[in-house]
């Protein structure tokens, strides 16, 4: 599904220079659930980032489903990243100003899905990550595991092939950190592809794989299953 | 602290320029607004005792439903009344002299004056006066004294003395007695050189005719005892003139001194006089500018406070008491509100020039008036205040932990207000371009609907009366025909007619010695009443309706009259109307004519009834036509003719446009404040959106983010940014358009001819106000659309 290859990413300011991604290579098949893990500052955040299409490769071939995307243009990689992949955020990153339900709602908006199959499609996802009960509740109202669970629904709402999960329970708490990862687990379990970035140990056993980085590149990997 | 809150400024320079340059641009006009305004309401009162001295005012009852209110007296009234009426503790009484120009020699030179008055010994007793040089007491003694203002003596004598310095006029000799000071600006008497009545009383022939009771040409002041009933000296004085003049109709009133400048329902008038509708008018406007430039300094700094919220959250945990806290934000609005002073007090001296060639009138401005002053610092300190308190009181009020967790930023309420005021500034910016473009049209109106005669190429220059003065009707006649002719003579020039005054604002009316076939007996309308030549209609292009015009060599004609279409309807003369019994002072003649109606007065008023006849004494006014061509060679020509003709009168004319064109100078004064107005207020509402919107751009940046993650397009989220602001102003828009409707109908009536309001007026407001708010907006939203999202969604 991901094939990366010799990926480059370097970030300037006036005086320095700095490396993020050192000539990458990778591959994710369909339907794997890959951990990556690394320092802080290892380039883990630039690869999430560029797998989800929101930033460029200054170097190197990126092919998704089979089509080079180094090189897309803004608009073609918005089109790309509604129609396949879904994010989850450490911070969440709900909008304060809307519902449960509208939060959820969002992608399927932009897409251009019409209002009844949205309706039916949230609700169906809310049903999945047990969140129904609070779907009229703004994100403040919430608890911090209940807002992860609104932002998984958001990000499968639209059946994504691909989740990019940042850090995910970083800001949760043990057992409502596990209640997330048996939902990524399960969403990979029906098919859905799984890139996630963590610094816990713990989270990282829920995948098939873990991919070590520092300074830019691959370190290892761990095949788990 | 004082380094924090220059730094804080510094740091928004974006909100600092926009607060900074709309709250000074707002308040300079609105203080060159309340300069202006403040002197009309304060006219006069600088006099001693100003609240004593009132004008008489006489109530002439014409016919039935029409008086006749006249500013003028009878020459002997006050000397009566003085003696007679034991509330009044002095009289005085002026004139203006005559209707035209009087014309003084002066080394050689001929020069007009127009503001001249004779006044009576008390004049100086009961104004104000700042004397600068030469007596008064000699001037009272002096039948041919003359006081001048200081800048007319200036432009007599320039450096040298002035004081008994000879004039000449006419065939007099006249003396320079007094130097006062100009005229200050809230002064009705714009009179700049003063001559002694008693030297008009020197005329035997002219004594006599004023001193009947039935001449109303000097104007009374009187200045009663402390605490009197106006009321009852009213009544008393009404006593004396119905006694003397004979008439029991007849009604005196009294007006005080400082309500002349409003006074309204005169018949003319003398003094310097203002349509308080105009000041209201211009006060609100001058409230609602500043307001609008006081909303957006109140509406970013409110809207930075919440932005501000983690500095002071950190600030309070870190031991800051609220009093600290309220001290810094308050020195941060003060700071602003001191600069927006220092560059207010700069802009009013650059544009004080300007506003004074427009509005014709000599303001200083200088920090020491107490007007001023207060204007300047009661803004500031409202700004300063609301700037200050409110926001200071919003984020004093935060819980700390709360705004640290990131959660319940105090945003609710806080928007709330904010959204009214920006509602506010729309709804006046929408009114004043509503105003606007309906002041606009109306004026086009007026200016191009069919004044029914042609004026193009036509020139005009007034004789003086007293060139013919003491001649026989004979005598005159001759005279115009000599005029006539020499004037033909000149290359270029079409043809010549003389009238009794001009075509463009022909004010003579005349009332009571009208009679015709079925006129009931208190039937005395006003009519007005022109002489005119054979030629005159000829020149102006006019048509007859029925019969003919005069001609001037038909002696028959002298007592022939021709009427207007008005005249014909609102007299109601019998059919057939050619033939008709016509009587005028005493003379029996016939009507021979309909012209058909013609606008002889400006369009603020309706067509009235209008008599032409054909005495030729009458005429003063002569008019030219010229060839389109050289049209400087033709007037040095005609002023050569003109000083064979005239050596005493200096060759002063007008062309008849122009004269049209004045009619409505004030009107498009009126027109153009708007506009201008409308432009400043529009500019200082779409930067306080401006601000506003990168605000909500800089303060939704991280939803912006996480919806382009989510797939949203920029057009998107523009829209987000933008759908809030437009909803405000559609309020504004909502609201403006009745308001404005219901305000500019007002105006329109103030004229006889008047446009009928239309809603693409306000379709077209409300266009232009939504074009330049999304404009303004959406520079913002489209910023907010370009950036890259992942920059602003990671987490800290």
């Amino acid at each position: 599904m991901i094939k990366i290859t010799n990926l480059e990413k370097v970030y300037r300011t006036d005086e320095v220079e700095t490396i993020a991604l050192n000539k990458l290579s990778m591959e994710i098949k369909k339907g794997e659930f890959v951990a990556v893990m690394g320092p802080s500052g290892c380039g883990k955040s630039t690869l999430l980032n560029i797998l989800g299409l929101l930033d460029d490769p200054d170097a190197g071939s990126f092919i998704f489903n089979g089509q080079e995307i180094a090189g897309f243009n803004e608009r073609q990689r918005a089109d790309v990243r509604k129609r396949n992949i879904g994010f989850v955020f450490q911070s969440f990153n709900l909008i304060d100003e809307l519902t449960v339900f509208e939060n959820v709602e969002l992608p399927l908006i932009y897409t251009g899905v019409k209002a009844a199959e949205r309706k039916q499609k949230v609700e169906e996802v809310l049903e999945k990550v047990q969140i129904m009960h609070r779907r009229n509740h703004y994100p403040q109202q919430l608890s911090g595991g209940q807002q992860q669970r609104v932002a998984v629904a958001r990000a499968v709402v639209n059946n994504p092939k691909l989740i990019l999960a940042d850090e995910p329970t970083g800001n949760l708490d043990s057992s409502n950190g596990n209640e997330v990862m048996e939902l990524l687990t399960n969403l990979n379990e029906q098919g859905t592809t799984i890139v996630m970035v963590t610094h816990s140990e713990h989270d990282a056993r829920y995948s098939h794989r873990i991919i070590r980085m520092l300074d830019g590149q691959t370190v290892t990997e761990n095949i788990l299953v | 602290m004082f380094k924090i809150a220059y730094r804080n400024l510094i740091k928004q320079k974006r909100t600092l320029l926009i607060n900074l340059s709309g709250l000074s641009v707002g308040m300079t006009v609105s203080l060159l607004i309340m300069v202006w305004v403040i002197n009309e309401l304060n006219y006069d009162n600088y006099h001693t005792k100003s609240d004593q001295i009132y004008r008489v005012t006489n109530h002439i009852e014409v016919s039935p439903g029409e008086t006749w209110v006249w500013e003028s007296s009878p020459l002997p009234y006050t000397s009566l009344m003085s003696k007679q009426v034991p509330e009044i503790n002095k009289v005085t009484k002026m004139m203006t002299g005559t209707w035209v120009p009087l014309i003084f020699e002066h080394k050689g030179s001929l020069l007009k004056e127009a503001n001249i008055a004779y006044v009576d010994s008390n004049w100086f007793s009961m104004f104000s006066y700042t004397l600068l040089s030469g007596s008064l007491s000699v001037f009272s003694e002096n039948p041919y004294g003359l006081v001048l203002t200081e800048s007319k003596a200036k432009k007599y004598f320039g450096a040298e003395e002035a004081i008994g310095k000879i004039l000449k006029m006419d065939s007099l000799y006249y003396t320079v007695n007094a130097v006062v000071a100009d005229n200050p600006s809230n002064s009705s008497f714009k009179f700049d050189i003063l001559s002694n009545m008693a030297g008009l009383m020197k005329n035997e022939a002219r004594k006599k005719n004023d001193e009947s009771w039935g001449n109303f040409n000097y104007i009374s002041f009187i200045r009663l005892h402390e605490n009197s009933n106006q009321k009852l000296v009213e009544k008393k004085i009404t006593e004396i003139l119905r006694k003397n003049k004979d008439d029991n109709t007849i009604r005196s009133t009294l007006v005080g001194l400082k309500d002349m400048h409003f006074e309204t329902g005169l018949q003319y008038y003398t003094f310097s006089h203002t349509n308080q509708q105009i000041v209201t008018v211009f006060l609100v406007i001058a409230v609602l500018i500043l307001l609008t430039a006081s909303i957006n300094y109140v509406n970013l700094s409110t809207a930075r406070a919440s932005i501000r919220a983690k500095e002071i959250s950190i600030r309070k945990i870190n031991g800051a008491s609220n009093k600290n806290l309220f001290l810094q934000l308050m020195l941060e609005s003060g700071l602003v509100s001191f600069a927006a002073l220092v560059i207010t007090v700069l802009l009013m001296n650059l544009s004080l020039p300007y506003f004074n060639q427009f509005t014709e009138n000599n303001f200083t401005i200088s920090l020491s008036d107490w007007p001023v002053t207060a204007l300047v610092l009661g803004t500031l300190t409202l700004t300063t205040l609301l700037n200050g308190v409110y926001p200071a009181m919003i984020l004093t009020s935060f819980k700390p932990l709360q705004v640290l967790r990131g959660s319940s930023l105090p945003t609710i309420k806080d928007s709330v207000f904010r959204k009214a005021l920006v509602v506010t500034q729309f709804t006046i910016s929408v009114s004043l371009i509503a105003a606007t473009i309906i002041a606009y049209l109306q004026m086009q109106h007026i200016q191009h609907t069919d004044s029914k005669y042609q004026k193009d190429q036509i020139l005009k220059v007034t004789v003086p009366w007293y060139v013919t003065k003491g001649k026989t009707n004979e005598e005159i006649s001759s005279f115009t025909q000599t005029i006539q002719q020499t004037l033909m003579q000149v290359p270029g020039v079409k043809r010549t007619s003389q009238a009794s005054g001009s075509i463009i604002d022909h004010q003579s009316t005349s009332s009571g010695s009208f009679d015709w076939n079925g006129r009931a007996k208190d039937f005395n309308p006003s009519i007005s009443v022109l002489s005119a030549d054979e030629i005159f209609p000829q020149m102006f292009g006019l048509e007859m309706k029925e019969g003919r015009w005069l001609k001037d060599r038909n002696q028959a004609d002298q007592h022939s009259y021709v009427l207007n279409e008005t005249a014909i309807k609102e007299l109601g003369i019998h059919k057939p109307y050619i033939g008709q019994r016509f009587s005028w002072g005493g003379d029996t003649g016939a009507i021979i004519g309909i012209v058909k109606d013609f606008h002889f007065r400006s369009m603020h008023e309706k067509i009235t009834p209008l008599m032409v006849h054909g005495q030729s004494n009458w005429r003063s006014t002569i008019f030219m036509q010229l060839t389109p061509g050289n049209i400087p060679d033709q007037l040095s020509s005609i002023e050569n003719k003109w000083k064979v003709l005239f050596p005493k009168i200096p060759f002063d004319y007008s062309f008849l446009d122009q004269d049209f064109n004045k009619l409505y100078k004030s009107d498009q004064q009126m027109a153009t404040l708007m506009f201008f107005f409308a432009i400043i207020t529009i500019i200082v509402a779409a930067l306080g959106l401006f601000g506003l919107a990168a605000f909500t751009a800089e303060r939704k940046i991280k939803e912006i983010g996480i919806r382009k993650v989510l797939g949203a397009s920029s057009t998107h989220i523009v829209q987000l940014i933008s759908k809030e602001f437009i909803l405000l102003v559609g309020v504004g828009i909502l609201i403006a358009t009745p308001l404005s409707w219901w305000a500019m109908s007002e105006w329109l009536n103030n004229y006889a001819y008047r446009i009928n309001i239309q809603i693409w007026i306000f379709l077209l407001a409300g266009f232009s106000a939504t074009a330049i708010a999304l404009l303004t907006i959406s520079i913002q939203a489209i910023k907010a659309a370009m950036e890259n999202p992942v920059k602003n969604l990671r987490s800290e």
